[in-house]
């Protein structure tokens, strides 16, 4: 902990922090209670408590460059059994979220992201690329005969625009987790770092699939099923679209694939998935009252629930032959999936990545042993005992 | 007037089941002087009543003695117009509280019976003292807040009030203020302190006398009848009122004092009233080059609860804090406002009102220790707090620190009373109250040592000004209460309506001045010759002097020297032969009586062998029924009152405490006289105690088998 430090309270950063869900972050009066419930911290300057006085004192540099938030993965145990309502799972979601528009580039649409108002105008730029797309290239007529949504937007625009998305995406993403990673080693110095960032990704890669940490929570345990539903779905949706291009420019094999393919079982596996473990989250924001859901929150629900149903309902459309709205279903999910690729870096999408290098620095900095690192640390003590 | 004495016997309540009755009443009848001698089985009842008042119109009792329960029980009932009523309790301390149909617990009721019969002839016929001119205004000195609440509840009450205010104009500190504090739910928004409204109430109300830039220069005479000089702008005034209030309030802790903090020394450093009376001015500045102050650090505690300063907690200061952040922030919501604590305290709702300061988001609260404040070329503070909760040292950038001093009673270094009493212009004994004139009269909120003279408000102890409100209103009551008991001869608290009074037999006075000295309520004045001039109205009662006087030339008409002695000679002692102990012991009426009463309720077996007498406080007994116990051949003495010391729970507050002093200089003696001193023993109980009560007697009478029988005894 740093000795002696000059502290400048940022009020817009409190301010920030109260509309991105962090509005009870002043109730906290420091009892401890958050960290002793804390299954996920480490026991050596333990998180949240330490984040809820920054958070009060407008201490931004320190939460932005704090690693430990990111090892939060808002549980509510915290939050629960906080005797003075200041909910620390929010906050940390809050700052989490406040993360994403603060290394944000450019730093406009972050901070546009992050405010409700933005909304149609964040939703407008894509559905006016794709429908300039749609009038570019493809067929404005409802297309005669069988449904082929290629026919309606092609695939090479499609490939194209998409791949454009995510490349806007990689390297905006790329800007801010670079701010982010260097902002953490200034702060932390070099001593203590253990290893290079490399090992350390790799290192942290088996917790973040198997989703050994959030499995510990207790309040959230059902959520740890949703989550885990969601990112298995999207590695299915992925994975499939990845096959799709595969057999498209190496095979030129044109979509749509039959029913029963590998590909379709894959992304139609994926797609359920994506929206179970949606509903599990949704079931439980709502049924949770301690703790709030903000804009964010319900802006990242909506939008991964929307692509698991549009993605499906587009080949329902497609197979039950319901011409009138097939495209224009089509044309929606088109518009989720531009949504998730154009601002992955600035949405709590973003978590994915910044939640990755979060943990990546903090296995460096030798703060994220995994529960069963420690049970072994522990074993072997007491074993030398 | 002649006494006719009746000795009435209830056998109700298990006395008759516990007693051999028509023994006790044949002993009574035999040889206690009485006219009748009766027995019911249900005295307090309708027709027992009659009984004794049939006996009153056909037989002339004018003197009953009644044998039943506590007299802390039923004493509406046993009340009878001009007659005499001496209890003796058979039921808690006899019957309840030892083994039924007992040699020795007989031999308790008839030694009771004998001991009441024997006061109940001493006891004389009393009028209460009245004297003329009393007068039922109430002298309120300050004219806060808390003045002007007592006054106005005076006034409402339907006495007159004079109020005399020391500055040109009333509302005190509360003048001052810019804000106070929320005073409803959700305790949130900062109130204006309306002491305008209220100021206007007082001067208009026609029952009320104001006198500003005003001081009370003496205050003489006694309650119903002080006679105060008051010096005014426009000259000198006299008045006589009947009972005064002291709401003289608090000034702030001298911050010059406070040179660590950087006061004197940096212009930006105030207090929490110069930032009071600036936000009053309608803004906040840097008083270095006025300009505003958007930063402002709160330093709580500042000589406070600290080593050479106040030893105590104001207990208003974070509050004041909270509300003047509070304010900072209204005033201009970029304003920073961080306050330094050791803890917060705030009291009651007042949790509420922290909460809501707490969720501003521009109020920085941490505990620490601030270490150093210093200042840069242009009058910026830094300043360095550790330890606090950020995890380990800060430094904060402001323009302005302000000190949160604490609350100094006006009675801290003035007397403020002006008293013309022999023991001293002020309150005594305050030092225990760091200087506030408090008293730990735990059932007696507002009363001081000086009768007629209640305190309230922040001279009292720290408050705010809603708890001063309510301060207010209670002491004006007791002002009130005062004068009504005065103009009825009668006493007030902690002995309520008693119209009996101590009476001084002058001709055999040596003019020692123990009475005058240690009556704890200055009663006593004094002539040149060092004579006591007592003044009844300021008396309690307790009989302080009673037990102080070598002489014994103090008197009540039911409370005397000669009455309790003859009670003890009224014991019949065992020869030594029989191997029956007795001891007598003291029992202070307030706790340790009742402690027995309960130890009977709770059916609580403790030795026989013990004669209870009840005595006002343990501060009247006088030494000389010691010297009678000891002569008529008791073994031992126990005197049982209320805890004395710094915390002492005396109703009297010195009486336990000059009691063990007195009863020293008896073991003294006893040693010279070779007698054993741990014969004669001073216990301290309180009224929860009562379970202690067979063990603590039990081990007495195992030190008494140990020392063996006075030696005294059978001659």
């Amino acid at each position: 902990m740093e000795q002696d430090f000059m502290v400048e309270p940022d009020l817009k950063f409190i301010r920030d922090m109260k509309k991105a869900g962090g509005d009870s972050l002043k109730k906290c009066f420091q009892c401890a209670t958050c960290s002793v419930v804390c299954k996920l911290t480490p026991d050596d300057s333990p998180f949240p408590r330490k984040e809820m006085i920054w958070a009060q004192w407008g201490q931004k540099e320190k939460l932005m460059s704090d690693p430990d938030v990111w090892l939060c993965h808002q549980c509510n145990d915290c939050t629960t059994n906080c005797p003075r309502g200041a909910k620390p799972g929010d906050v940390l979601a809050a700052i989490r979220n406040e993360a994403f528009t603060h290394y944000a580039f450019p730093s406009f649409i972050g901070k546009m992201l992050s405010r409700p108002a933005y909304l149609p105008i964040i939703m407008a730029v894509p559905v006016i690329i794709l429908l300039a797309v749609v009038g570019l290239f493809g067929e404005w007529e409802v297309p005669v005969g069988e449904i082929i949504y290629a026919n309606f937007y092609p695939e090479l625009a499609i490939d194209a625009t998409f791949l454009s998305f995510l490349f806007f995406a990689l390297i905006s993403l790329g800007v801010g987790l670079n701010r982010f990673w260097k902002a953490m080693v200034e702060r932390h110095g070099q001593a203590g770092l253990m290893g290079a960032p490399v090992p350390n990704l790799l290192a942290a890669l088996p917790t973040i699939f198997a989703h050994s940490k959030f499995r510990t929570c207790d309040e959230g345990k059902e959520r740890y099923y949703g989550h885990l539903g969601v990112f298995y779905g999207f590695v299915g949706a992925f994975a499939a679209s990845a096959l799709v291009m595969v057999g498209y420019w190496g095979f030129g094999i044109h979509t749509p694939y039959p029913t029963i393919s590998l590909v379709k079982l894959i992304g139609n596996l994926g797609g359920a998935a994506i929206v179970i473990g949606a509903l599990i989250v949704l079931v439980k924001r709502f049924s949770y009252t301690k703790g709030s859901t903000g804009y964010n929150d319900w802006v990242l629900i909506a939008l991964v629930l929307g692509l698991g149903v549009t993605g499906l309902a587009t080949q329902f459309v497609r197979l039950a032959d319901m011409r009138g709205i097939a495209y224009p279903t089509y044309l929606i999910h088109l518009v989720f999936v531009a949504y998730l690729f154009l601002y992955l870096p600035f949405s709590k999408m973003a978590h994915i990545a910044y939640r990755t290098v979060g943990m990546t620095f903090a296995r460096q900095a030798q703060r994220d042993l995994l529960v069963s690192d420690e049970v072994a640390l522990e074993a072997k003590t007491a074993v030398v005992k | 007037m002649e006494k006719k004495i009746g000795i009435y016997i209830c056998t109700g309540c298990g006395i008759g089941e516990a007693l051999d009755i028509e023994k006790l009443s044949t002993m009574a009848g035999n040889s206690l002087g009485a006219s009748v001698v009766k027995t019911h089985h249900f005295l307090c009842g309708e027709e027992g009543i009659k009984l004794i008042e049939g006996d009153s119109a056909t037989e002339g009792i004018n003197t009953a003695v009644i044998a039943a329960c506590s007299n802390r029980v039923n004493f509406d009932v046993f009340s009878f117009p001009n007659a005499i009523v001496e209890r003796v309790n058979l039921r808690e301390h006899v019957a309840w509280s030892h083994t039924p149909n007992d040699e020795d617990t007989q031999m308790l009721a008839e030694d009771y019976v004998r001991m009441g019969a024997a006061k109940a002839k001493r006891i004389e016929f009393s009028e209460p003292h009245i004297e003329e001119d009393i007068s039922k205004t109430v002298l309120v000195i300050g004219g806060g807040i808390t003045g002007i609440t007592a006054a106005l509840e005076v006034a409402k009450a339907g006495y007159e009030a004079i109020i005399v205010e020391k500055e040109a104009q009333l509302g005190g500190f509360m003048g001052k203020m810019h804000k106070r504090l929320p005073m409803a739910y959700p305790f949130a928004k900062l109130e204006d302190t309306g002491v305008d409204a209220k100021i206007k109430e007082v001067t208009e109300d026609p029952k009320i006398k104001v006198y500003t830039s005003a001081e009370v220069e003496k205050i003489a005479g006694q309650p119903g009848m002080f006679d105060v000089a008051i010096n005014t702008s426009g000259g000198a005034v006299d008045t006589r009122v009947g009972s005064v209030i002291m709401a003289t309030g608090w000034k702030p802790y001298d911050a010059s004092k406070l040179g660590t903090y950087g006061y004197g020394e940096y212009p930006n450093v105030i207090t929490n009233v110069m930032l009071e009376e600036m936000a009053k001015g309608g803004r906040i500045t840097r008083p270095s080059d006025g300009k505003p102050a958007k930063n402002v650090a709160f330093i709580q505690c500042a000589g406070q609860r600290e080593e050479g300063h106040l030893p105590y907690c104001s207990s208003v200061c974070c509050l004041t804090s909270l509300k003047q952040a509070t304010y900072v922030r209204e005033m201009d919501p970029d304003a920073k406002a961080y306050i330094f604590y050791k803890d917060i305290r705030t009291p009651g709702q007042y949790e509420l009102f922290y909460k809501s300061a707490q969720d501003d988001e521009g109020i920085f609260l941490t505990k620490g220790n601030v270490t150093s404040i210093n200042e840069d070329g242009l009058n910026n503070l830094m300043v360095e707090v550790e330890d606090t909760l950020l995890g380990g040292s800060i430094r904060v950038g402001v323009d302005i620190v302000v000190l949160a001093t604490g609350m100094v009673p006006t009675t801290a270094d003035e007397a403020v009373l002006n008293l013309q009493y022999r023991q001293g212009p002020g309150l005594p004994d305050l030092d225990l109250y760091n200087g506030f004139a408090d008293s730990n009269f735990i059932c007696f909120p507002f009363e001081t040592r000086r009768t007629g003279i209640y305190s309230a408000g922040a001279v009292k102890m720290p408050q705010t000004i809603s708890e001063s409100v309510e301060d207010a209103t209670g002491a004006a009551l007791k002002a009130i209460q005062v004068i009504e008991a005065v103009s009825v001869g009668k006493a007030v608290h902690p002995r309520s309506g008693d119209s009996t009074y101590p009476e001084f037999f002058l001709q055999r006075c040596t003019q020692c001045k123990r009475c005058t000295e240690e009556c704890p309520f200055g009663t006593l004045d004094e002539d040149e010759k060092g004579t006591p001039q007592p003044n009844p109205n300021r008396c309690r009662r307790c009989g302080i002097c009673l037990g102080a006087c070598p002489e014994r030339i103090i008197s009540f008409k039911n409370y005397s020297i000669d009455m309790l002695a003859s009670a003890i000679k009224a014991i019949e002692v065992p020869g030594e032969e029989e191997n029956k102990p007795r001891v007598v012991a003291f029992v202070c009426e307030n706790d340790a009586y009742p402690a027995f009463d309960m130890a009977g309720i709770n059916r609580l077996n403790y030795n026989p062998s013990i004669r209870m007498i009840s005595v006002r406080c343990l501060g009247s007994v006088n030494t000389v029924w010691i010297a009678d116990s000891l002569s008529s051949g008791v073994d031992g003495i126990i005197l049982i009152g209320c805890k004395y010391g710094d915390d002492y729970q005396c109703h009297f507050v010195k009486g336990s405490e000059l009691a063990n002093y007195r009863m020293e200089k008896v073991q003294e003696t006893l040693n010279r006289l070779v007698l054993e001193s741990d014969r004669v023993q001073l216990l301290q109980l309180a009224i929860n105690d009562y379970d202690k009560i067979p063990s603590i007697i039990g081990e007495f009478m195992e030190k008494l088998e140990e020392i063996g029988p006075n030696p005294y005894k059978g001659f």
